[in-house]
């Protein structure tokens, strides 16, 4: 690279930096200029076309020929957009794109951009100028012009082009010779300066440093470094050399008449581009007059260059340049002057006052590098960054006002006046926390810095799949740490790319869909209880969450059993497992290697969490949540022995503390692992004292830390319980502990140093608890990094100085969950594994289906899906209101419809055109329930509230998928309505109460033993009921001949239904008692193990009508 | 901080060598890497850290990590008492310090007189060192800074 001496680094830099900018926001900009086709928006041609031009000014000024070229063929073609010679469509768009994005990588890698090859860049863009050029100026953009001083030497070659399209919008053409040593270096000003005034005033159409005027080392000394810029602006010979601060003689105006002619014809040309281009201010007139007036010359003609001050005597009339220049020095054949064709007056526009500015002449103040927001370009890693002035004032203030503090401080000390101290200890608090936060401030960048590139990875990506897609882009000024900014790039530019190839269709599967067959994708950043807030939505086909699943076990990452038991939610979320990727097919978009794992680990440093929801059909949004910043954050400080951790505040979710007493019925063990049960969850407990390898101690009532010892412990905690199994027995000298007075006289137990604290904590999606000796403050910390010796540890995130000046260390929650192989996958599966094991073992709940549903869009049913016959989606029109009821034409039938706000007291339907109707069969009839979508199935272990929620129609409520959700009494909803439906059965019903049956009803649920209680009374029995098999065993041994059926659950505790069933069948006494079993799930292989055990029926639990009429046939058959 | 390549160096040239003891073994490390010795410190020790290494310290609100030359060196971990002191060395773009136990004077050496270091030098290997200087009538082995704080050989 050919860069002077005198042109030190840091100008270099400058300029890379302000090419970078200026390369940022070109993508948008050309992006939203190919948007408006041929309706320019003119504001934001000039912007880019500047931004070209700034670039190929510096890298005249630094010799980066190639870089130089390639913004100069860029320009052309801009101006011609500009001047609406050429209007923009995707592909003129595309080559530009292309260009910049090469101009881009030869800037972030300047010392080489002279070696690449930009050949085909330039034959394409050329291509694009020429092919709108008219014929005869075909090949002007190859045709060069050499320009040369008067002293003969030629400085520069320019193509002819240029200068025909400089002077075609009017403006004179100056070779200004700067001294960059006097004029430049002397004034105190940069290079650059002079290159960005130059900018905001005229174009800049080739630069160079004339490198012979230095001499050699044999030459005298000279002080002089000529910088010649050839230079088109509407600024007048006269204003010249005062507005580009140099003396006269250095500005020599540029004679475009000695150029060759064009063709005759240009008039016209010349005439139709004015007719669209009414921003050129010149009068054209004169100029074409002349340049018709011009005799064809040979196509590469050597020219001079006047010197203003002598053409500025002459004073307007100098844009005629009518005069020849004085003789010509030059090698070509003298060119022919035909003066006489020329007119002699001058133009009206020339006498005229100096014209209003052009368009693109007043520097808008954007260009101007100090007022600039602070951006950053995304592709390389920052070195440098921008800062408001404002902050830094407001930093330089609070170091002086920290200064100030600290002398008074040391002040203070010397006299050791107490109160002083104390008042600058204050003090010193305040500026320091002021400090930090401006300090943070300098730190934040807005958001939109990555969000705009993906405009053009969305265009590039779409079009190349062939599919339509519009990114709505919302909430750019968010501003974030620069840090985590720079950590978001991959993580969403694969989101993005993901959305755009697997989430939107094609434009035919969407119109098949009944979709627009323009996708969006939105992309949205925003605040949320002091976290940010990334949501990428697309409203494409959606993740099949049965498809991921059975990838997930076709690949052998999960067994079908764990899948079964997952909500849809929670296989959509499988997609971040290792080793999985959802499309069927490898694309080159996709097809990288790199999944969907990638991101969430990506954004697991960074503090994010990640979650998907995704509706087939409809779409998917992945939303991101971050923390503001990674710099500082909230830690709670907990301890094992005499060390201190910092555990992120983010990470914790809860802090459980157990008794020493509890310890035993609040930890389980299942296979090998201690589980901690929460609520009914149980969530894998490590201890971070094994994890760090340290021995795990204990206080005893002197406050004085020892190794956790079995002997000791095993008086108060079971000895067999690998929780307290001895911990690695090392020899750890006995520290004294502060905070934990003794406690004399209590029960040892008892003590709060005894008991065991447990933070539950989330990596990544998964729970865990982390088992610490103490506990602490919450504190906010600041992030240091390990030195290299330390970082490989995955145990920790960073070190923190702490309030007392020693280091902490900062663990690492995920990093520690994978090194207790307690990764996502492994714990979640395992998890669910012993989930189900303790529920099957300790809590029998049936497993029942559910059909989903909504009511109002907010309020979510349920109901048995075995009483559900179907379920039709219809579009309310297809309601007839008929004698003040609603039905719905069935399968030739009209089916009366309800609605659960006719008899509870919930939301009204929601008005609206797509309705969901749930076709039941009770009472010998169809009836209809009408809901709302969106309509799920759920298999899930139910706890069901009765009371909370309990009015008619309504069984009770429950939490599925989070939500609370309502169980509907479809029995109790119709017979409210329609008693007369079911008179049929109550005439069967016995008619005293003498012939009443006795039922043994044994059911382990209260709720539905309640049900069924209920149901079966109703019906005219009496009922006995029984929690589990062995009080049912007991009960009918007590009552003996009284009962008279027996009504059995499957699933209960202690002893269970094909148990009892066997013992009742078996026994000589009770083998005639008919046996009917309820279950919520009458699997196959349950009913074949129930008949072999004698069971007479299966019955569906809730499915009340026939149930009652088994029971009434059992008993009829025994009378 | 970065060393200039050991042949690039001017033979001719003197320097300056801070000596220390390790044990009774006498090293000597080139100043030019020295940023300053500090008296031992609150050290946080690291669970799960490579042996030799101390632990991290608050260097002016810089993490510093400490190395236990004596064990990387192979020659015994140290003790820490009232005379360690940990040199603070840059390298590489941050500091390390190196947990000596006794710090002794600083004396000038020529580059000339600094000899190959055998294989074995007072029963640490040879690689850990530069070469070996005579400084009345005792012989100093000059500690390779880049090859003691070398990473991936716990």
């Amino acid at each position: 690279m050919a860069i002077l001496d005198g042109i030190d680094d840091e100008t270099l830099e400058l300029y890379i930096e302000e090419s970078r900018e200026h390369l940022s926001d070109i993508e948008n900009d050309l992006l939203a200029i190919e948007d408006a086709g041929a309706n320019i928006d003119e504001t934001l041609v000039n912007k880019v076309f500047r931004a070209a031009h700034s670039l190929k000014g510096g890298a005249g000024f630094f010799n980066l020929t190639k870089i130089k070229e390639l913004a100069h063929r860029c320009e052309n073609v801009l101006d011609m957009i500009r001047s609406r010679e050429l209007a923009p469509n995707p592909e003129i768009v595309n080559n530009l794109l292309l260009a910049f994005d090469k101009l881009r990588e030869m800037i972030n890698n300047i010392a080489a951009s002279d070696q690449e090859d930009i050949s085909e860049f330039i034959v394409s863009l050329t291509g694009l100028t020429d092919s709108y050029l008219p014929p005869e100026e075909k090949g002007s953009g190859e045709r060069m012009v050499d320009i040369t001083l008067p002293d003969g030497r030629k400085v520069m070659e320019v193509s002819e082009l240029d200068l025909r399209l400089a002077d075609k919008e009017g403006s004179f053409l100056y070779v200004i010779n700067y001294d960059l040593i006097n004029d430049v270096q002397r004034v105190g000003k940069t290079p650059l300066d002079i290159i960005s005034a130059l900018c905001d005033v005229g174009q800049i159409l080739e630069s160079t440093i004339d490198m012979m005027a230095v001499g050699t080392l044999d030459d005298e000394p000279s002080n002089r470094l000529p910088f010649y810029v050839l230079f088109a602006t509407i600024v007048k010979p006269d204003m010249a050399a005062i507005i580009f601060e140099v003396e006269d003689d250095k500005v020599q105006l540029y004679d475009i008449s000695q150029l060759p002619p064009e063709s005759t014809e240009e008039t016209a040309d010349e005439a139709a581009s004015d007719a669209i281009a009414p921003q050129t201010v010149t009068d054209k007139g004169a100029k074409t007059t002349k340049a018709k007036a011009k005799p064809k010359a040979k196509a590469k003609a050597k020219v001079k260059v006047q010197p203003t001050s002598a053409a500025a005597k002459a004073k307007a009339s100098v844009r005629e340049a009518a005069a020849p220049p004085p003789k010509p020095v030059t090698t070509a054949p003298p060119i022919p002057k035909p003066a006489a064709t020329i007119p002699p007056t001058p133009k009206p526009a020339a006498t005229a006052p100096p014209p209003t500015p052009a368009p693109e002449a007043p520097p808008p103040k954007a260009a101007s590098p100090a007022s600039k927001t602070p951006e950053t370009p995304a592709a390389p890693v920052e070195t440098s960054l921008r800062v408001n002035v404002a902050v830094l004032e407001t930093l330089m203030n609070l170091a002086g006002e920290l200064v100030l503090s600290r002398n008074q401080l040391l002040e203070a000390i010397n006299q050791n006046d107490q109160r002083t101290i104390q008042v600058c200890g204050q003090r010193l608090n305040m500026v320091t926390s002021e400090l930090q936060e401006a300090i943070m401030l300098t730190r934040m960048q807005p958001i939109g810095n990555i969000f705009s590139k993906f405009n053009r990875i969305v265009r590039d990506l779409s079009r190349a799949l062939g599919k339509d897609v519009d990114l709505n882009i919302t909430g750019k000024e968010v501003e974030m740490d620069k840090t985590i900014i720079e950590g978001l790039n991959d993580p969403l530019t694969h989101l993005v790319r993901n959305a755009v190839d697997h989430g939107v269709e094609g434009p035919e599967e969407r119109s098949r869909a009944g979709k627009k067959a323009t996708g969006t994708i939105n992309l949205k950043a925003f605040h949320e209880a002091g976290q940010v807030v990334i949501e990428i939505s697309d409203d494409g086909k959606g993740i099949d969450p049965q498809k991921i699943a059975n990838t997930a076990v076709n690949k052998g990452l999960l067994t079908a059993d764990q899948v079964k038991a997952m909500s849809d939610k929670e296989r959509v979320a499988l997609i971040m497992l290792p080793g999985l990727s959802s499309a069927e097919k490898v694309t080159d978009i996709s097809g990288r290697g790199v999944g969907m794992d990638v991101v969430k680990t990506n954004l697991d440093k960074l503090g994010g969490q990640v979650d998907i929801e995704s509706e087939m059909g409809k779409g998917s949004t992945f939303r991101v949540k971050l923390p503001l910043t990674l710099a500082i954050i909230p830690c709670l400080l907990v301890s094992v022995g005499a060390d201190r951790y910092a555990v992120p505040q983010i990470n914790v979710d809860e802090l459980i503390r157990i008794r020493a007493a509890q310890v035993k019925s609040r930890i389980e063990i299942v296979g090998d692992a201690e589980v901690l049960i929460l609520r009914g969850k149980l969530i894998p407990i490590v201890h971070l004292a094994d994890m760090l390898g340290l021995p795990r101690t204990w206080v005893d009532e002197d406050g004085v830390r020892h190794p956790d010892q079995r002997n000791r412990l095993a008086d108060r905690r079971s000895p067999e319980h690998p929780l307290f199994k001895e911990g690695a027995e090392a020899d750890l000298k006995e520290t004294k502990t502060t905070g934990t007075p003794p406690r004399k006289g209590k029960d040892r137990r008892h003590r709060s140093a005894s008991d065991l604290n447990i933070l539950v904590v989330t990596a990544g999606n998964f729970q865990y608890g982390l088992v610490v000796e103490e506990l602490h403050d919450t504190v906010e910390i600041v992030v240091k990094p390990l030195g290299r010796h330390l970082k490989h540890l995955r145990e920790y995130a960073g070190a923190t100085i702490m309030g007392d000046g020693s280091v902490g260390l900062i663990l690492d929650v995920a990093g520690l969950a994978e090194l207790a192989n307690l990764s996502s996958l492994a714990g979640s599966s395992r998890a669910e594994e012993l989930e189900s094991e303790a529920a099957a073992r300790e809590q029998y709940q049936d497993v029942q289906s559910f059909l989903l549903f909504r009511n109002d869009p907010t309020e979510q049913c349920a109901v048995p899906l075995d009483l559900v016959d179907r379920v039709e989606q219809i579009a309310a029109s297809q309601i007839e209101r008929v004698g003040g009821r609603s039905v719905l034409q069935y399968r030739g039938e009209s089916m009366p419809l309800f609605t659960l706000s006719d008899v509870a007291g919930v939301k009204p339907l929601p008005d609206q055109e797509e309705l969901v109707v749930i076709v039941f069969q009770l009472a010998e009839r169809n009836v209809g329930l009408l809901a709302v979508m969106p309509v799920d199935v759920v298999e899930t272990r139910v706890k069901i509230d009765q009371s909370t929620l309990l009015q008619t129609g309504i069984l009770g409520s429950s939490i599925i998928n989070k939500m609370t959700t309502q169980i509907v009494d479809i029995y109790g909803l119709v017979e409210t309505l329609h008693p007369e439906w079911f008179e049929n059965r109550l005439k069967n019903r016995p008619a005293t109460p003498e012939a009443a049956q006795t039922i043994l009803l044994v059911e382990d649920s209260d709720f539905f033993r309640n049900q069924l209680k209920r149901y079966i009374t109703e019906d005219g029995h009496t009922v006995i009921t029984a929690e589990d098999g062995l009080v049912a065993w007991k009960l009918l041994q007590k009552e003996k001949g009284n009962i008279k059926l027996v009504v059995t659950d499957i699933e209960m505790p202690n002893m269970d239904g094909f148990e009892l069933t066997q013992k009742i069948k078996e026994h000589a006494e009770y083998g005639h008692l008919p046996v009917i079993a309820v279950t919520s799930l009458a699997g196959d292989e349950d009913v074949a193990r129930g008949k072999a055990v004698g069971v007479d029926e299966y019955q569906i639990k809730l499915d009340k009508d026939r149930l009652l009429e088994c029971i009434r046939h059992f008993l009829n058959e025994r009378q | 901080m970065a060393r200039p390549k050991r042949e690039q160096r001017d033979a001719k040239a003197s320097f300056l060598v801070s000596t220390f003891y390790l044990g009774e073994t006498l090293i000597g490390i080139d100043t030019i890497h020295v940023q300053e010795i500090t008296k031992v410190v609150k050290i946080t020790r690291v669970p799960r850290a490579p042996d030799y290494i101390v632990g991290i310290i608050n260097l002016r609100g810089r993490i510093v990590t400490v190395v236990d030359l004596g064990c990387k060196l192979d020659i015994e971990p140290l003790d820490i008492h009232t005379g360690s002191r940990i040199m603070i060395v840059g390298w590489q773009d941050e500091y390390v310090g190196l947990m000596v136990d006794r710090v002794a004077e600083v004396i000038p050496a020529e580059r000339d007189q600094i000899t190959e270091s055998p294989a074995n030098v007072k029963g640490v290997q040879g690689r850990f060192f530069e070469g070996v200087y005579r400084y009345d009538n005792h012989l100093i082995a000059i500690l390779d800074v880049d090859e003691v704080l070398l990473l991936g050989d716990a």
